[in-house]
């Protein structure tokens, strides 16, 4: 008994802390998403008024299939890279730990410091395009950021470039958990290669593969910084998220309540994917 | 042989963007326009380096980041630190369900709790303070941390602590004298994790800091790539003293990142 109310004066700090910071704010954003508030004065009741908005608001909208262009980008490309170098590592006999922390080194560089790097080698007049036609080839002059149709594309390989790394890690270490054993029974009954990867490989790295998935979708609904950084959206919106979205709402447009409104749907996004996890990981992977 | 040639690739492709970096920070201007991609031939311009540090405000900025970062460091163990005690060995009930949703609750968008709280901060006087910046990665970092010092704290055998409990030790004393100097490379591995994200953190740090005197690393980077953006050598010798720390802990203490940045994913 003694223990037990002690060990509820350690949560103390951690639970004040957060409903401080994230809670109480969380909530208060709620009841923010049901007023016309603009940061100032008095917040009017509009009941849904703001949920109708993001129904017929085309921006949003636009955001929000950006948001899902942005999560089948992420699911398909790194993911596959990660699947592919890491089976690639686990046939390696040495070096495999040199490849893990090459790979892995743009995953801890700051945001800032990756989008400004490829903002330069993408650049129009200073970038590898250019510099490449100025040494004889004859490439067409892309222009990464101002163009409508590609701008999202690479941001999101600008992002991937960074994140790819740390599926490769991920998947090695769920890869060297497979026992050995199986791929010997599998290649005694003369599996071939794709098989053995169908029917080994696969399984063993389910629970793996359908977290990092899900992690993959949550962060999906919350990316920003690269974005932001990058474009802020632009240009005409072609690049916007609901991250950006909700952020200049709030903070260039000073419409609180609508901002409220657009992030508890964030929210409401990843709630939903998360269920979906739970469910999956109840059923015992068995999707 | 047709994966030697992908590894080779890939490793090009990360490593060549961040030696294009690491060059053209040592070159001139008129350097980057004859040869962005290369080597530097032209004699290495460390003036780069210096004119950045001055024209960046790095003497500022640096101390910023670097009391940012301890504060995060130590508020978030010493937080996270009590939390895993707790839950893992004091036989309470309901301390994981408690965890389990403080890691949801920051497992969602800022952007659901980010004007109320600026609101709140403004009222407070905490906006445009590097302590107001602080408790807020505290906030977000230190369940994720819990649950990661959990994950080590259960691997002691609970002996331990009940040997020192019949000496009379009270549970704080317990944790410091006992599970602490056993634990230290987890605590390690956990700081370095927090440490990692209140250098590299960027849209709290956009929006709670605007004054320049008391600006981190990371969005006073952000300023000035925007004001320098035609001077691909001064951004880059910004940009390579932002991360040089992050590179060189990475590079003594690689394993502790890679295991406190992964250990989430295995152990779902």
């Amino acid at each position: 008994m003694r223990n037990d109310r002690n060990g509820w004066v350690f949560l103390i700090p951690i639970i004040a802390i957060d409903c401080f910071v994230i809670l109480i704010p969380a909530l208060w954003s709620v009841f923010y998403s049901f007023t016309d508030w603009s940061g100032i004065g008095t917040a009017d009741f509009i009941g849904l008024g703001n949920y109708a908005k993001l129904l017929t608001d085309r921006i949003y909208i636009l955001a929000l299939l950006n948001n899902v262009k942005w999560m089948i980008f992420f699911v398909t490309v790194p993911v596959f890279i990660g699947l592919l170098l890491s089976r690639v590592l686990m046939s390696l006999t040495k070096g495999q730990m040199i490849f893990r922390v090459i790979f892995f080194v743009p995953y801890i560089l700051p945001s800032i410091v990756n989008a400004h790097l490829w903002k330069n080698i993408l650049s129009p007049t200073f970038g590898v395009l250019p510099w490449l036609n100025s040494i004889g080839l004859n490439l067409p002059n892309v222009k990464f950021f101002a163009n409508r149709e590609i701008v999202l594309f690479t941001i999101a390989s600008i992002d991937s470039w960074r994140f790819w790394g740390f599926l490769v890690v991920l998947y090695l270490a769920s890869l060297q958990n497979i026992p050995k054993d199986f791929y010997e029974v599998a290649s005694l009954e003369g599996a071939n290669r794709w098989q053995e990867f169908l029917h080994v490989t696969i399984p063993g790295m389910l629970p793996t593969l359908l977290f990092t998935l899900i992690m993959i979708v949550i962060w999906s609904f919350l990316a920003f910084d690269y974005v932001y950084i990058l474009t802020q959206g632009g240009p005409a919106h072609a690049s916007e998220l609901l991250g950006t979205l909700a952020y200049k709402t709030a903070f260039d447009r000073y419409e609180m309540g609508y901002a409220s409104a657009i992030s508890i749907s964030m929210s409401f996004f990843c709630i939903i994917s998360l269920l979906v996890f739970h469910r999956i990981k109840k059923s015992g992977y068995h999707v | 042989m047709l994966q030697s040639i992908v590894l080779l690739v890939m490793t090009l492709v990360v490593l060549l963007p961040l030696l294009t970096l690491f060059f053209n920070s040592l070159k001139t201007r008129i350097d980057i326009v004859a040869n962005p991609f290369g080597i530097p031939t032209n004699g290495l311009h460390l003036s780069n380096y210096l004119n950045a540090w001055i024209k960046g405000n790095y003497s500022t900025t640096l101390l910023n980041s670097l009391v940012i970062n301890v504060s995060t460091i130590v508020g978030t163990l010493l937080i996270a630190g009590l939390a895993a005690y707790a839950i893992t060995r004091t036989g309470m009930k309901h301390g994981d369900v408690v965890i389990s949703l403080l890691i949801f609750m920051t497992s969602l968008p800022i952007q659901i709790f980010l004007v109320p709280l600026f609101i709140i901060w403004t009222r407070l006087e905490l906006v445009n303070t590097r302590i107001g910046l602080v408790i807020i990665y505290i906030a977000v970092q230190a369940p994720f941390a819990t649950f990661l010092l959990r994950s080590y704290m259960v691997g002691i055998p609970l002996s331990f602590d009940e040997s020192a409990r019949i000496d009379g030790a009270s549970d704080l004393q317990i944790l410091r004298n006992i599970l602490l100097p056993i634990l230290w490379p987890s605590f390690l591995t956990v700081g370095l994790v927090t440490g990692l994200y209140a250098w590299n953190e960027f849209l709290l740090a956009v929006t709670f800091i605007n004054r320049p005197e008391v600006k981190p690393v990371s969005t006073s980077l952000y300023a000035f790539t925007g004001r320098f953006s035609q001077d691909w050598a001064l951004t880059s010798a910004a940009s390579v003293m932002m991360i040089f720390p992050i590179v060189l802990l990475f590079i003594i203490l690689q394993r502790k990142f890679i295991e406190g940045l992964t250990q989430g994913g295995l152990k779902g």
